[in-house]
């Protein structure tokens, strides 16, 4: 509990020196939102019944994708962090500290997710309900109900990170996949637009992987436009993040062979 | 100026050298390229087959101005793409090397590195542009063609020197990196979505201070025949003065920007 202070302090303690850095981000923010919103408010107007919800809803899950991106976006880091040590060969230190490598993982983010959460995801949250019109959960319970689906999204995208970031053991460098990687993680997450209005076939497609529950899931509860019952949708999340971090605690035991056999 | 030119093209020559010993990284690096564009063309796809139009903008002339944003940022990607990391170049004290060599820092550093990417884009954008061209039946004549031509290097001219001005700002606030984002992000929109997507005062602002509607949007106007944003016919003609405007203040930021420097130490 006390690491974990140490490592939110010193994130904010980063986010503190470059001022400019943090009006900047926020107003990009804001933009993205605000291009966001206007793109789904232009096609509403065309044909108001092809979204299936109405045009709050689908405006404030478009904007709810953009403030959740730099949250979910920190999970990378673990990927990212991975395929450095394996570049440069330090992989063994980690594997011979004290602490359990994937919850290691973990952790070294929390600091910088709640410097986000504070810094961009509340003003930006703020911005989007007074000037874009974005609705607010329609219940104590959805809105808990929400939290709780990002958290669950959260480890989900954190497990396929990391799985990506073990590939580096077997191709060395990953750095070059890791642009088809982010595309498709977009696009299959649900981030910028919900699976409903995908084709058939490729929405069936996107709704057996385990992206969509990283985005959409979440941001279809907050809108209240969940098919099952809120029960059955986070038990089936839930399904998700626990099959994910399974794969993920096999992968990397069988991993951890190999770099032993290599014998660094 | 025909001597840098030559020392330049050196560089280049270096820098493609270093590169072609990752061989299997060009492959995925293509790779990449192909489904990154597939995806976005793919969620455009997705919305304009139950919507139609975008503004007056319909699937085929998206995937045209797609297309043409490819072919006008090419050579940024080929030759400029570590334009915006001046940065990291700075915290980390690499940019004292060139300090300490008898040539133009500006030189060294825009001649350090090619991206085989940059040529992924180049052959995706040509294909885009002319199925796009295939299926709406256009028929340009040679002068349209040829200011197709010049609007793409021009804009190309803009997106790289627009870019070297921003990451020039990293001499005096040592970290751009949030500005270079906030830019980067118009950047990324731009190729997707028409300018008309925007509010009057967006448009305007866009326009005039992150101007990379000239790389593709202003001069399809003028090609398909559409009214453009700011409802000013003579806009997209401005793309030669905005092209020169930029790349002079971009020289005079490096050159200031060299005198205010101070290193970072490490």
């Amino acid at each position: 509990m006390r690491i974990l202070r140490g490592f939110i302090r010193t994130a904010f303690r980063d986010a503190a020196i470059y001022r400019i850095d943090f009006w900047l981000s926020l107003l990009s923010v804001f933009f993205l939102m605000y291009a966001i919103a206007s793109i789904w408010a232009i096609l509403y107007r065309q044909s108001p019944n092809a979204f299936g919800v109405t045009l709050r809803q689908m405006m404030t899950y478009g904007v709810l994708g953009v403030l959740l991106a730099p949250i979910m976006q920190t999970t990378g880091q673990a990927r990212s962090y991975i395929a450095n040590q394996v570049r440069s060969g330090l992989i063994e230190i980690d594997l011979m500290k004290p602490l359990d490598f994937m919850a290691h993982m973990l952790a070294r983010n929390v600091g910088e997710v709640c410097v986000l959460f504070v810094l961009r995801v509340i003003p930006g949250f703020l911005f989007a309900v007074l000037f874009l019109g974005i609705q607010l959960p329609a219940s104590p319970v959805s809105a808990a109900a929400f939290g709780v689906s990002v958290a669950f999204g959260y480890l989900v995208f954190f497990g396929i990170n990391f799985m990506i970031g073990l590939l580096a053991l077997i191709t060395h460098d990953i750095r070059s996949y890791t642009w088809a990687y982010n595309a498709i993680a977009r696009f299959a997450s649900g981030e910028l637009i919900p699976l409903w209005l995908f084709p058939p076939l490729l929405g069936a497609i996107v709704g057996a992987l385990p992206f969509q529950a990283i985005y959409f899931v979440p941001m279809t509860i907050y809108i209240g436009a969940h098919t099952d019952s809120l029960a059955t949708t986070l038990f089936t999340q839930l399904g998700w993040v626990v099959g994910v971090l399974l794969v993920c605690r096999l992968v990397w035991q069988r991993c951890q062979r190999r770099i032993a056999v290599q014998g660094g | 100026m025909l001597h840098h030119l030559r020392l330049y093209g050196k560089f280049i020559g270096i820098a493609i050298r270093a590169r072609m010993q990752y061989r299997s990284d060009f492959l995925a690096g293509m790779l990449g390229v192909i489904i990154l564009t597939a995806v976005n063309i793919t969620l455009i796809g997705i919305l304009l087959a139950r919507f139609t139009s975008l503004q007056g903008w319909g699937f085929w002339e998206i995937v045209m101005l797609y297309g043409m944003w490819l072919i006008s940022h090419s050579p940024n990607a080929m030759l400029f793409f570590h334009t915006s990391t001046l940065e990291e170049d700075i915290l980390h004290g690499r940019l004292d090397q060139y300090l300490t060599r008898p040539c133009s820092p500006l030189l060294q550093f825009l001649g350090r590195e090619f991206n085989y990417i940059g040529l992924a884009d180049l052959v995706f954008g040509i294909s885009a542009v002319a199925t796009a061209y295939a299926y709406l039946g256009l028929a340009w004549t040679p002068l349209q063609w040829g200011f197709f031509a010049l609007a793409i290097v021009f804009g190309a001219v803009i997106e790289t020197s627009f870019i070297l001005l921003i990451s020039a700002a990293s001499f005096w606030i040592g970290r751009s990196r949030a500005l270079l984002m906030l830019v980067l992000q118009v950047n990324w929109m731009t190729p997707q979505y028409p300018l008309d997507i925007f509010g009057y005062g967006v448009r305007v602002f866009i326009t005039a201070f992150v101007p990379f509607a000239f790389m593709n949007y202003y001069p399809l106007t003028v090609l398909l025949g559409k009214p453009n944003a700011l409802g000013l016919s003579w806009v997209p003609y401005l793309a030669p003065l905005v092209a020169a405007v930029l790349t002079a203040l971009s020289l005079v930021a490096w050159r200031r920007g060299l005198v205010a420097y101070t290193s970072a130490g490490t």
